[in-house]
Formats: C-alpha cells, structure tokens, sequence
C-alpha cells in the first residue's frame, strides 16, 4: 500500500480495480492489511465506499471443480514412481521430441512390416461366392481372370506357391482366362492349373474354357488353348478337349458327352446378356432357376417342350418372364421364391 | 471466496530445488487440486486435465535444478500447464469434424458464480454483466480473485503484458459494478442481508 494519499479521492471504481485494496479484501493476512486499517481509520468518511468496493468483490464467486477423493495421491504415487524407476523415462526424456518420434515410427514401422510378412507368408483361403442374380470377377493369384456366374462359389489359397500347382475350387459356374506359364518343354508343377468341381478335375493348358455346374450335371466348355478334364473315379479316361468342345458329365459319370458346339455361346452370360436362341420353355426355366436361385414350376408338363421362336434375352428376371407370358400366353404367379408357369 | 494456497507456496521452491522429497510432494497434492479446478474450466474432459497436470508437475522434479532460476515459479507452472493443457485440447480436436473445432479452448460461462443469497434483482444485473464477460476476462478474473494470483502473475500465466492484465480486469469489474448500481443504501442493506 504505497502512496497513500491517492486514496482520499478514490471512488467505489478505483477501490474496486485497486490491487493493494483487492489484496486486502481477499487475503485478510496480506502484509498490506495492518496499514489498511490504519488508514481506514484515520479516514472514516471513507468507510461506506470501501465498503461498497469490499461488497462487489465479495461478490464473486467461482464454481469450484474438485478431484474425487484420492486422486491427487495417486497421481502423486504413480509420480514417484515414475521418477524412481531410472533408466526408461531418463533416455526418454533425455532423447529430444523428434528423436523420440522418429523411434516411435521405426518401432511402428518394423511392427508393420512384421506383420505383413506375417500375413503374406501364411496360406490363407479365399472365399467369393455370388447371390442370386450377380456376377463377380475374381483375379487369382497368378492374374487369371475368373468371371463367376450368379449362385456360384469358388475357393482358391490367397497364396500360390511356387512349386505346386495352381488350384481353384468350384461350385456353380465361371468363365476362366488362364494366365499361361511356360518356361521350358517340361510342365512344371506350377505352371499346371487345376479346377476341381464336384467329382471332376479339370487342368488346363493355358486358356479360355467355361465351367457350369448346375441341377447333377458339369459342362465344360473350351473356348481357346486346351484343357484336360480328367475325374476322381481312375476308372474313367481323361478326356482332352479341343476348342469348341462341349463335355457334358452327370454325377454319376453315367453319361458323359463330348460334342463340338459354338462355344463362345457359353461365354455370353459373363456380359450379362443371356441369349438363348429358339429354346424350350424347360431350357430358359432351368437358366432364370440357376441365375436368380428360383423355383420355376411348370404346371402342366406340356410346357416344357414349348418353344420360343426366336432369340430371348435373359438378364432380368421379370422381362424374361414377361417376354414368355407374352409369347407363350401362360400365366406366371409369383410367390416368394416359386414361380408358377401356367396355361392360360 | 478467499482461497489462498500460495502462502504455503514460498519456500517450498528452494526445498524441491534442494531435492527435498517431502516439499515436492506438498507442492504436488496442492498444484495438482489447482490446476484441476482450473482446467476443468477449459474442458469437461478430467482424463486431459490429469494427463496435463501430471506431465507439468513431473517436469518440476525432474528440472528441478532449474527452479532457481524461474523468478516466479508459481506463475511459470500455471502458465506450463495452460500451454501443456491446450496443446492437448487442440491435438484432441483435430480428430473432431471440422465444424466441432474451437480455435482456442474457452474459459467456460459458468465459471463465475453470483452468490445464490444475493437478492434475486440485483443477481440477475449480475448475471448479465458476467455474461458481457469474454472468456480472457473471466479467466483473468479467476485468475486474480480465485487463485490470487498477482497481476504480474496473471499476465505471466496468460502471456500477455502486466499493463493488458489491468486492463482486462478492470473492465471485466467495472462491468460488474455498473450492474450494482442500486441506490447505495438498498444494496448494502441486500448485501448485508445475504451475509
């Protein structure tokens, strides 16, 4: 409290604004109180002034958050004990911030990379399956291309060794465009690409071929290069395929054809634009049941011998089935996923 | 009103300097209830604000030796503690949608209280001129009248100028006192009543 005459003029304001006056007021102990007092009392007019400036500061109040109990202790243990445990925290501390960050990415990095070697190196399956209605194309390992037909399923390691032939599970259809590998006049195990479906194998000869397993039947069908369908009963030959071939097999190996068809026809469902040229009402029922997983009855046998004239494309469901209740005068109920094909 | 811990707080300094174990940990228990309470203003997040005061009252052990020469240690701690807490503050906020950024963390509106026993009029006069209040003059009032920092103080722990610091208090005050302005008798008579 210096220069105390300044005081005698002071208003509410100036008291209030005072650091010496707000010292007093708020620390009854400061060093200034004893002369504050003194001079108050040597100025009584003053009295109702100070006061007032006492009063508005007084009337501040301040919302006090408070740790639960306990945890400043705690904190302070965990303190002591970081301070007691000497080296981690010493290099880390003496290290300065970019060395400790450029050892936090090494460290990230090396995990990282762990990891993915990790990964990479383990054989692990790979699953695509199609719903009703869709295509998807696969790329395998070696860059071959399969497209997979609607309702299909084909199963291949993410992984191809080197040494080991190249291998794909399937169930349903698909068009393969296999990468050919050819180093040299032996075959060597990885340049063989096998295509296991039901109880046949077919190994290909680099090339472009469609497979469709559908309703106790496998077809196999050669577009380019060459492939050799061979079959898990020994008892059966292998059957060598040239392109153009169409090799038809039931699960029974009862019956198993090989005729030379336009086989380019059976790549047509991969741009999605079925077209089956005069077919019987059986041939397209059995098609939209493959593709979009329906139950197609046909009321009357009668039906299913019934042709339509012409080429009919297949890529929606409801056109195609409108189409046929047009040309065929049927009557088509649909019901969940049957569908009921009448006379009319 | 009147909580002032900073008496306890001067010779402790010189002790932990010394590595006096005992003052480092009075000073810690202490700090660390202040520096809760002050940065419980800034955000409602208690997990930032304790990793905040544990990071700045560590570093006063281990720099210890370098206490003597901060001139005022008090205000130089308030002061690491605002930066270190705010660094967090903006750091959190970079994860948050770009609309959810706030450019700087705020001293919250509801901070300052007028006691509940003040009459109803002349607390809703108050309450107005608390709400006219930036979030620099209320933390600056906090500050000063709560922690009982000196204005020198303040202006360290803002990082601003000592003359700014006057400034800003006296206009957040005069606010306040222009919303008293009862005739004098009714309010000292309100005032009285309440205390």
């Amino acid at each position: 409290m210096q220069n105390q005459e300044k005081y005698s003029d002071y208003s509410v304001r100036d008291f209030i604004c005072d650091e010496s006056f707000q010292d007093w007021v708020l620390r009854p102990d400061t060093p200034d109180a004893a002369a504050w007092q003194t001079w108050l009392q040597a100025n009584p007019g003053k009295r109702t002034v100070v006061e007032e400036a006492r009063k508005v500061l007084e009337s501040l109040t301040f919302r006090v958050d408070r740790p639960a109990a306990g945890r400043a202790q705690a904190s302070l243990e965990k303190t002591w004990q970081m301070i007691d445990t000497p080296g981690r925290r010493g290099i880390l501390r003496r290290m300065n911030r970019v060395w400790r960050m450029a050892a936090m990415w090494i460290i990230l990095i090396g995990a990282g990379i762990f990891v993915w070697l990790w990964i990479s190196n383990r054989t692990v399956p790979v699953l695509v399956t199609t719903a009703s209605g869709q295509l998807d194309s696969v790329l395998l390992p070696d860059r071959s291309m399969v497209v997979l037909n609607a309702l299909s399923t084909i199963r291949y390691q993410q992984k191809w060794e080197r040494d080991a032939p190249r291998e794909v599970w399937l169930e349903g259809e698909a068009l393969f465009s296999v990468q050919h590998l050819d180093e040299g006049d032996d075959v060597a195990p990885h340049e063989r690409f096998l295509v296991h479906v039901g109880h046949t194998t077919v190994e290909v000869l680099g090339t472009r071929f469609n497979i469709r397993q559908r309703r106790e039947k496998i077809e196999v069908a050669l577009l380019s290069g060459a492939v050799l369908v061979r079959f898990n009963n020994k008892a059966r030959s292998d059957i060598r395929m040239e392109p153009g071939d169409l090799v038809v097999i039931d699960t029974s190996y009862r019956d198993i054809t090989k005729i030379s068809t336009n086989t380019e026809n059976y790549s047509a469902w991969t741009r999605k634009r079925l077209v089956l040229t005069n077919p019987t009402l059986q041939e397209i029922a059995h098609y939209l049941e493959d593709v979009y997983g329906k139950r197609i009855v046909l009321d009357d046998p009668d039906l299913a011998g019934r042709k339509v004239e012409g080429p009919i494309l297949l890529d929606s469901i409801d056109d195609a089935l409108f189409v046929i209740s047009t040309v065929l005068d049927v009557t088509i109920i649909k019901e969940n996923d049957t569908i009921t094909i009448k006379p009319r | 009103m009147c909580y002032f811990y900073n008496i306890l707080l001067n010779t402790p300094w010189k002790n932990i300097a010394e590595g006096q174990r005992d003052a480092y940990s009075k000073v810690y228990l202490l700090l660390y209830t202040r520096f809760y309470n002050y940065g419980l203003k800034f955000t409602p997040d208690e997990t930032v604000v304790e990793d905040a005061i544990q990071e700045v009252l560590l570093s006063i052990w281990v720099d210890r030796r370098q206490l003597t020469g901060i001139a005022n240690p008090e205000a130089y701690f308030f002061s690491s503690f605002r930066n270190n807490l705010f660094r967090k503050l903006k750091a959190l906020s970079k994860q948050l949608p770009a609309e959810m950024i706030e450019p700087e963390p705020e001293f919250a509106r509801d901070a300052i209280l007028i006691d509940q026993e003040i009459h109803h009029e002349l607390r809703a006069r108050l309450q107005k001129a608390l709400d006219s209040l930036t979030a620099r003059q209320r933390e600056a009032i906090f500050l000063r009248f709560y922690e009982g920092l000196s204005y020198e103080d303040v202006a360290e722990a803002l990082g601003i100028t000592t003359k700014a610091t006057y400034k800003i208090v006296a206009r957040a005050l005069l606010e306040l006192k222009g919303n008293m302005s009862l005739p004098l008798t009714v309010l000292l008579a309100l005032l009285r009543h309440a205390h």
